[in-house]
């Protein structure tokens, strides 16, 4: 009897282990992503949805953080080998660094080439998302400008305005808009406790003013020196503190972040706003009323103009990961325009344009974001350093940033907590000159090759006058 | 008298005992230093040895540099402006809480008070909130367009609105006021057990022989709280000096390093740049030297309240 018995518990156990087993079989694997795309995620929950319901056999776990979040809580489990199994490059890193560290799989492992075929031509380009021709990551939009005015045509009207055109236009218009306004709107609203966004809004005015100046987080000299303290550059702070002074900035654009301002444009408390594409789609779902255009920015001289911003690399499959054929298979779905809609959806709601060929035309519905697009496609190529040699890369994981930046001095200026801005844009040129040619000293590169002498302001650089310089 | 300790010979019964107890003692006592050595210890040692390395964080690329990020501190003008509004923020909030927060709980120790426990809950309830969702809430409440604009306003004391957080005039002063009545409670709290430590017959006795409530307080009750006092404004300096949530919520350091105090010139340069690489080697160097700092202030408080317990 005691032996029936030992038999039956053995024969039990043996059937329960197995059953374990099974269901353990049968336990959809979990795909990690992370990454900080706020303005997509309601057709990125979408996708999800969609591609969980195909794939039975995988659960998304996404997790969006902010940038500093990303830094300071993902990195070090990245390098500890417990990072998530798909993640974007860290904005403050460049392709060529992550590399080293050895963070990202090849993808052409596991992405076959009639996939890749898919993607719009030069978006795959080597030192953003290829190094050394390996292709490790995949871009998430196509790039476009990010520092274009979006203008509110209900408060224009009501104050008899036109679209202004030049920095004084600008000016007297934000000026009228803020008495007309009376407490109720304001003439200029920009996130000014997020350095970043006061950083392109200053660079693109300085460009606007006919000013060489690189876009942000890049270097460019003029002769031989960060040109941070030039002519067209006082013009910029002077209209910034013009704006300040004659009360047209928004009261609290100091403490607040740019999805707050965009939100506050969308209420009506302000004419303009300096922000991206991904505005209209927050904007369509939320304020489907609001009335609104898109111009470049105002120009403060003839050749002024505003400049196209560097593709970046984006999602990648991490080198440690369980599962790279499910996180290549995420990777093929997210850009899939036969069975999936989120590239349609993106574009469609005026999120972002897409990368994938055939993808902007078919969706593009929205006029405003065609108008964008139009406005956006005025900006021109100017001079980057690391399409005139790739070691460039190098030198920016080496340079050590100055404090104040230009990002802080625009910051300052918007607060009005600094008198002499031009003081600290020459002791912050100075300052980026020497640690510029230290960075480069360090990197085996010469700090002449920041100089792009054949280009003339205003005009667009071309790979002609690249090959003009070699 | 001789002061030298008299040798006294234990028997084996008594030794046995001693060496239970003593066991006992670390027996309780192991867990809080187990945690404070992988929680506390562990990370100031690694801190310190990051402070010796040219290193991003974000890499595997260190680079020993030595001293380097000490001496390039010494030179760091943005550094000392934080290290100075460190102790601006501390001489600013160190009197205001503990004086106030000595306030209340005189007030609300009073056993006549109705609804004591009322008020004691109400000044308390600041503490337990998150700082960040203080900040969140505070920064709607002092904006331009927030309550106290509109408060002032119609009491005829402002006659235009201000963006206190985003002025840098002001910055600084309403992070103390927010920081001031976000912590009162605790120190509250401290004074509370200090006050109910006072006996009842001693402030009966002073009323009868004629003192009035004030007399009573600064010469009766104040001599006998005064060790707690001592305990009080210490911990009051070197929270202060430590402070971080709330200022990173309310203003991040701005407008133009205003409110830029060590803990957010840390954190903003271990996690963050505008160009390169962040510098976690540097940051570790100015927590390392500011929490020197911090330890010698300790100890110097810590010093003078011995002094004063021994003058009285």
């Amino acid at each position: 009897m005691k032996k029936l018995f030992s038999l039956l518990l053995a024969a039990a156990l043996v059937l329960s282990l197995c059953g374990s087993l099974t269901a353990l079989a049968d336990e959809p694997i979990t795909l990690r992503v992370y990454d900080w795309s706020d303005s997509t995620l309601v057709y990125r929950q979408k996708f999800h949805e969609e591609f969980m319901a195909n794939n039975p056999d995988i659960k998304i776990e996404y997790t969006q953080l902010t940038i500093d979040q990303f830094n300071s809580t993902v990195v070090g489990a990245i390098q500890n080998g417990e990072g998530p199994d798909l993640f974007p490059v860290p904005t403050t890193l460049n392709l060529s660094t992550a590399v080293a560290e050895n963070w990202f799989l090849p993808l052409e492992d596991y992405l076959p080439q009639e996939f890749l075929d898919t993607f719009l031509d030069g978006t795959l380009s080597e030192g953003v998302q290829r190094k050394n021709g390996v292709l490790y990551t995949l871009p998430e939009s196509g790039s476009l400008s990010n520092s274009m005015f979006f203008y509110n045509k209900d408060i224009l009207a009501e104050c008899g305005l036109e679209v202004p055109k030049t920095f004084e236009d600008f000016r007297a218009a934000c000026k009228t808009i803020t008495e007309k306004g009376a407490g109720r709107y304001w003439g200029l609203i920009e996130g000014g406790n997020q350095a970043n966004r006061c950083d392109i809004l200053f660079r693109a005015l300085v460009q606007s003013a006919g000013g060489k100046i690189s876009i942000n987080n890049r270097a460019l000299t003029v002769n031989g020196r960060v040109p941070y303290d030039t002519e067209e550059v006082r013009k910029a702070v002077e209209l910034l503190q013009g704006i300040v002074e004659d009360g047209s900035l928004y009261p609290d654009t100091a403490s607040i972040s740019a999805p707050e301002a965009r939100e506050l444009f969308a209420q009506g408390k302000a004419a303009f706003l300096c922000q991206g594409l991904w505005c209209i789609g927050t904007w369509a779902n939320d304020h489907p009323e609001l009335n609104y255009g898109v111009m470049v920015p105002p120009k403060g001289a003839d050749n002024g103009y505003v400049a196209n911003v560097e593709s970046i690399p984006w999602m990648g499959i991490y080198s440690k990961t369980k599962y790279p054929e499910a996180a290549a298979r995420y990777l093929k779905a997210l850009y899939d325009t036969e069975t999936y809609h989120y590239q349609a959806d993106v574009v469609k709601s005026g999120s972002y344009v897409s990368v994938i060929k055939g993808v902007n035309e078919a969706n593009m519905v929205d006029p405003v974001m065609k108008e964008y697009y139009e406005a956006a496609s005025q900006c021109i190529d100017i001079p980057i350093a690391t399409s005139r040699n790739v070691k460039f890369y190098d030198f920016y994981s080496t340079v050590v940033g100055t404090t104040p930046s230009l990002a802080s001095i625009a910051q300052g200026i918007l607060s009005q907590a600094i008198d002499e801005p031009m003081d600290y844009l020459a002791a912050l040129s100075d300052a980026e000159t020497n640690a510029w040619k230290t960075a480069c000293e360090a990197v085996g590169i010469d700090f002449s090759e920041l100089e792009f002498s054949n280009w003339v302001a205003g005009q667009p650089y071309t790979a002609a006058d690249y090959a003009a310089l070699q | 008298m001789s002061q030298k300790a008299i040798k006294v010979k234990q028997n084996p019964i008594q030794r046995k005992n001693r060496i239970k107890l003593n066991l006992w003692c670390w027996a309780f006592v192991s867990l809080t230093l187990i945690f404070y050595l992988l929680f506390q210890g562990y990370p100031i040692l690694c801190s310190i040895y990051y402070s010796l390395f040219n290193w991003s964080g974000m890499t595997s690329n260190m680079t020993y540099v030595g001293l380097e990020n000490y001496q390039n501190l010494l030179k760091d003008n943005v550094f000392w402006g934080a290290f100075r509004n460190s102790f601006r923020y501390m001489i600013m909030v160190v009197p205001l809480e503990v004086t106030i927060s000595l306030f209340f709980a005189y007030l609300l120790n009073d056993e006549k008070l109705r609804a004591r426990t009322a008020y004691r809950v109400s000044l308390f309830v600041p503490v337990v909130v998150t700082a960040s969702i203080v900040g969140i809430v505070m920064i709607f409440i002092w904006s331009s367009n927030g309550i106290i604009n509109y408060v002032l306003k119609s009491l005829r004391l402002i006659d235009k609105n201000i963006n206190w957080l985003g002025n840098a005039k002001y910055a600084m002063r309403t992070v103390v006021i927010v920081s001031v009545w976000k912590d009162m409670g605790t120190y509250m709290i401290y004074w509370l057990a200090a006050l109910q430590g006072v006996p009842a017959d001693v402030i009966e006795a002073a009323s009868v022989d004629g003192a009035t409530r004030g007399k009573t307080f600064f010469k009766v009750v104040v001599p006998m709280i005064a060790p707690t006092a001592g305990i009080i404004l210490i911990l009051c300096t070197i929270n202060s000096l430590k402070a971080f949530d709330l200022i990173q919520t309310l203003t991040g350091g701005g407008p133009f390093f205003a409110t830029d105090v060590i803990a957010t010139f840390v954190y903003r340069t271990a996690f963050t740049s505008d160009m390169g690489l962040p510098r976690f080697g540097y940051a570790s160097a100015a927590a390392t030297m500011f929490g020197i700092v911090v330890i010698i202030i300790g100890a110097v408080l810590n010093a003078l309240k011995g002094k004063l317990q021994k003058l009285q």
